[in-house]
């Protein structure tokens, strides 16, 4: 049976008048790439802020790995990565500098330790050339990359007791074809060798269609669904082929 | 926790540091500070011999005046523009407690107020030292009864510097609360300038029953007496003044001591109290705010 990695138990939370998420019941399995989709304002950022602890929902509760997310928050956040919308950072530091003081607020003490995770998650999220700029040069693909990196920070820290789940909202906004292409091909192999969790929202259905294993659907703040993807689409009756990736083909082809 | 606290502490100074702001505060401090002191030299006045307590004085006043704007728009900028920038949601995704983040803000602005004061006090003394030299204060009617040794009146004024901490952590305090309150940068200095006039012109100048339940009069509450010995104001009543504030007794009368006594406590309750106040207020709203 596999692991649960979050769990969440009747969440809901308004705004005023106004319900963003109601009685949200959600299963993530430990190494799934679950895709979290909806259409603007069904309420996938406003559940994602509960999980990673930046709003405090009305009512429910938060499991992760069986752990109630208010009782155990330091110990879980200490394998919980996350990156809400657009990622922000500090604009007088460079790419190399904001990564790095963020790994510090991840308690990691050795400098060595330090540079080396930060040259890793900048290389794998291909800014090693301009880590170095300050941040108010950067483009917003660019920054999106390096929240991406600020996201993965706990996959690279030893010893963590639980494996990491990283939780990203809109990923692949303000990429480029060949930034969502690195970005798809960073979270399978994270994926698959280091067996991350990934919760993932996006609107790009057919990237979420080559990344995901499992999807979630949210409507006016319930979850209406919750599935393997494989099996939701043959339920439906659809043909299942192989992706068609011509168009991105043919475009990496070309630059 | 201690660890955590340190670390975001350590990461709080990092940021301060590599923003030109602190290093334009840093010169503009140095510099109201040096012109105060050397104003004696560049304007001449009535005074002959200038003794160098005076200058020392004006420039640790002026100095001080001016640190409390300083450390009020650093506090109130501490928080806001996490705010601002958007920075504060990466930052709580981090294995830390809201609470710990705020105190790490907080030891922030002690060590910046304990900067600013070393260099209001190590400038000040030796500048108007090497300028214009320490003498002894005397009253000229009354040589023998009044008489005020420079190492004295030194003595005071360095314990009156490490005092002036308190009431300078309590503005800074007071802009870390209002930018906790306020989430754009811009707006949340603007509004603690505006408060800290009020408070400090206005409330404390027109009331001033009200004033010593402000913290802002403690500013310059211990430097005062020796700008007013040194501006030539001798009177006996002031040497015991000093003494008192400095060490909580006096040679007095048991009623002017006990309400002598009231005050000096004073001046360290009600910043202490402000600061509890403000302290207890931003952790309490920074947990709750969604981020």
């Amino acid at each position: 049976m596999k692991q649960i990695a979050i769990r969440t138990e009747n969440l809901s939370r308004r705004f005023g008048r106004f319900p963003a998420v109601q009685d949200l019941s959600l299963e993530i399995y430990a190494g799934d790439i679950y895709g979290f989709l909806g259409l603007n304002g069904a309420g996938k950022t406003t559940t994602i802020r509960m999980l990673l602890r930046l709003l405090k929902p009305d009512a429910g509760k938060i499991f992760v790995y069986g752990n109630d997310l208010d009782a155990a928050y330091l110990e879980i956040m200490n394998y919980l990565g996350g990156l809400v919308e657009t990622p922000t950072f500090y604009p007088y530091l460079s790419g190399r500098e904001n990564i790095s003081l963020f790994a510090r607020l991840r308690m990691l003490k050795s400098r060595d330790l330090i540079n080396s995770i930060v040259n890793d998650l900048l290389a794998l999220v291909g800014l090693k050339e301009r880590a170095d700029d300050k941040i108010h040069i950067y483009s917003q693909g660019m920054r999106q990359r390096l929240g991406i990196a600020s996201a993965l920070l706990p996959c690279f820290i030893p010893n963590l007791s639980k494996s990491p789940i990283v939780i990203l909202d809109e990923p692949t906004n303000g990429l480029d074809p060949q930034g969502i292409s690195d970005i798809r091909n960073l979270i399978q192999k994270l994926n698959q060798e280091k067996k991350i969790t990934f919760l993932i929202s996006s609107h790009l259905l057919s990237e979420m269609e080559l990344l995901c294993n499992r999807v979630g659907i949210i409507r006016n703040g319930k979850l209406i669904i919750s599935e393997d993807l494989q099996t939701l689409l043959k339920q439906e009756g659809v043909e299942i082929t192989a992706p068609r990736r011509h168009l991105e083909k043919y475009f990496m082809g070309l630059i | 926790m201690l660890s955590r606290i340190c670390t975001l502490t350590r990461t709080e100074l990092y940021k301060l540091l590599r923003q030109r702001l602190f290093y334009i505060t840093l010169f503009l401090l140095v510099a109201v500070v040096v012109l105060s002191v050397l104003s004696e030299r560049l304007f001449p006045s009535t005074k002959n011999p200038i003794n160098g307590f005076n200058p020392l004085i004006n420039g640790s006043i002026n100095g001080f005046r001016f640190s409390s704007y300083l450390i009020l728009i650093i506090g109130s900028l501490l928080f806001a523009s996490e705010t601002t920038l958007g920075t504060l949601k990466t930052i709580f995704i981090a294995p830390f407690r809201r609470s710990e983040f705020v105190i790490a803000k907080i030891i922030t602005l002690f060590i910046l107020s304990v900067l600013f004061t070393f260099i209001i006090e190590l400038l000040s003394i030796g500048l108007a030292f090497s300028v214009y030299g320490f003498s002894d204060i005397k009253d000229p009617t009354f040589v023998e009864l009044i008489h005020l040794s420079s190492s004295e009146i030194l003595l005071y004024t360095a314990y009156s510097f490490i005092h002036i901490i308190v009431p300078l952590i309590t503005v800074g305090l007071m802009g870390l609360f209002i930018s906790v309150l306020v989430d754009n940068a811009g707006i949340a200095v603007g509004v603690s300038i505006i408060i800290y006039l009020i408070l400090d012109t206005f409330i404390a100048g027109l009331y001033e029953n009200l004033s010593s339940f402000l913290f802002t009069p403690y500013l310059t509450y211990y430097l005062e007496p020796i700008k007013n010995i040194t501006d030539g104001i001798l009177e006996e009543i002031w040497k015991f003044e000093l003494i008192n504030r400095a060490f909580g007794f006096s040679k007095q009368d048991i009623s002017l001591d006990i309400a002598r006594n009231i005050s000096v406590i004073k001046s360290f309750i009600v910043p202490i109290g402000y600061s509890a106040i403000f302290t207890f207020l931003s952790i309490i709203l920074v947990s709750k705010r969604p981020s």
